[in-house]
């Protein structure tokens, strides 16, 4: 008996044809809403919002965050703090490679007048900052880190899509410019004024300070490395090392800022500031007189 | 085999609805995304007196508020030397995004759910950060170094990012005559991207029901710049190194 549905070879290759279309443009359908849509929705987005979303996790990013304080801090499983060349003790690293200028300078120096960071000014890459914790930032074309100490090691900014200027302008934080090496981020800083110290010793450098820094990310992106050579022709005999860890810290910490003084020292400012100025000055005639009487 | 057409036409209209209902989530996720804006850029005031294209011009400073008449009586009565503004002393949002000859950089840093705003006098302003998470409690203590910057804290309405901020110390004042606030000094600020893009425009409002007359608002514009932001680091060319005659 003939099954009433069977349908004839023709009706079944129609059938099967109707079939095939039906499925490809349920499929087609379905690709085009997956694929297209997306891109129209962004363009539609107007762009700098859908760039945003748009980024993927990369190396960057990684970076980007908050990292804690550096002292005496290591990641599990590392050489202990007291091999990277500490800063507290890294005096003792320091002193013997300082140049016969260095050495006169760190003899003239008054860390508690010199140090500039006593009267509440930037205190450079050496002191506070590479012990200080800091957010770091990631925007395009450059990184910026911020400090939670706010004259001391407020902002630096790290960037990526230029060398160092011609005639720079020298500054307490100098000119930093950064490139990725596989994981890492190399960071070459010139440009630096005098104003600051290499060491809580009162250790000098001069204006050929030259810092590379390699940070990467260690202990599976728990803690940021950076591994610092120091360089200054004039002021030191050899390079010096030093590493410091910091851990990241929780997206959502809020560090506390502070200024260097409290708002009612804060005021008297102009005057400690001056106070110094003034003492300084009158070191540096010291200095002048006590060298003429030797030149006698 | 009818039954199994059917049940084909079926499938494909289900898949297509499928499909549909991804395209309605994304086109949903899209349009409240379409409305934050990308403020990331250095910017420069536009000087007030000055008019840009679109009648873009500044109007209102923080010089005009009206004041109570105790807090006026005090205002009068506050002798604490010169200006911050001119001894190189944070002087609070209020003021700094006041300023004319003002360079701000803004970057956003989604990782951390905040917004910075970065000034060009370093000293005077340092650096704003604008949270986008919830809301924490209203007062909190202040340590003594505290900035005065208050604590701010944004959200997106449609294109605009209004940012809230509380929380200001009794350093801060509200303008270079000591126009003094209270603990319930509340600012407003609206940010958004007029011109094309190159011009941001911010309106401040500041309220404080113990302080002033009733709430004050000015308006700044910024123009994009293809820059990077300078550092002015006050009066460093005061602080000099001693440096030995020893060559």
């Amino acid at each position: 008996m003939k099954n009433a549905c069977a349908l004839t070879p023709k009706e079944d290759r129609r059938q099967t044809t109707v079939e095939t279309r039906l499925l490809l443009i349920g499929l087609a359908l379905t690709a085009a809403i997956l694929v297209v849509a997306p891109r129209a929705a962004a363009q539609s987005a107007g762009g700098p919002s859908s760039k945003a979303t748009a980024h993927p996790a990369n190396l960057e990013e990684q970076f980007s965050g908050l990292y804690g304080d550096s002292e005496n801090q290591m990641p599990p499983g590392f050489p202990p703090y007291a091999t990277t060349n500490p800063f507290r003790t890294i005096e003792k690293v320091i002193a013997p490679l300082l140049t016969p200028w260095a050495a006169a300078r760190k003899e003239a120096t008054i860390f508690e007048i010199e140090e500039v960071g006593s009267f509440c000014r930037p205190t450079g890459l050496l002191l506070r900052h590479q012990n200080r914790g800091f957010q770091l930032v990631v925007s395009p074309g450059r990184i910026t880190l911020v400090g939670a100490q706010l004259p001391g090691n407020p902002i630096r900014r790290i960037y990526l899509n230029r060398d160092h200027p011609k005639n720079l302008l020298p500054t307490s934080a100098g000119d930093s410019v950064g490139h990725w090496e596989g994981d890492s981020l190399v960071v070459d800083t010139i440009g630096f004024d005098e104003t600051t110290l290499l060491s809580l010793e009162g250790s000098r450098h001069s204006e050929e300070l030259h810092i590379i820094e390699r940070m990467r990310l260690v202990a599976d992106g728990k803690w940021l490395e950076r591994r610092f050579v120091v360089d200054d022709p004039k002021a030191l005999k050899a390079p010096f090392t030093m590493v410091r860890y910091h851990e990241k810290l929780p997206a959502d910490t809020r560090p506390e800022l502070e200024l260097c003084l409290g708002f009612d020292n804060w005021r008297e400012w102009v005057k400690i500031r001056n106070d110094a100025v003034q003492a300084i000055d009158e070191q540096r005639a010291e200095v002048a007189r006590a060298l003429a009487q030797k030149k006698k | 085999m009818k039954r199994d057409f059917t049940a084909l036409i079926r499938k494909s209209i289900g898949i297509g609805l499928v499909g549909f209902v991804l395209l309605m989530q994304q086109a949903v996720a899209q349009s409240s995304k379409a409305a934050v804006q990308d403020f990331t850029g250095v910017y420069e005031s536009v000087p007030t007196g000055v008019n840009r294209p679109g009648g873009l011009k500044n109007e209102g400073s923080p010089e005009e508020i009206f004041l109570q008449p105790a807090a006026a009586a005090k205002a009068q009565s506050t002798k604490l030397g010169p200006d911050p503004a001119n001894t190189c002393q944070v002087i609070g949002p209020f003021r700094m995004m006041a300023r004319d000859k003002n360079m701000i950089d803004i970057v956003p840093s989604p990782g951390t759910n905040r917004m910075f705003i970065f000034f060009e006098d370093v000293f005077l302003g340092y650096f704003r950060q604008i949270f986008f998470d919830k809301r924490p409690g209203l007062k909190r203590e202040f340590p003594a170094e505290d900035p005065g910057q208050g604590d701010s804290f944004g959200h997106w309405e449609g294109d605009t990012l209004a940012v809230d901020t509380i929380n200001f110390n009794n350093y801060i004042w509200l303008n270079s005559k000591w126009a003094p606030h209270s603990d319930a000094l509340h600012l407003i600020e609206r940010y958004r991207l007029v011109g094309g893009g190159q011009y941001l425009e911010v309106k401040v409002t500041a309220e404080d029901p113990n302080v002033l007359m009733k709430p004050y608002t000015y308006t700044r514009y910024f123009q994009k710049v293809n820059t990077e932001l300078p550092q002015y680091l006050c009066t460093d060319d005061l602080i000099k190194p001693a440096i030995p005659n020893v060559e």
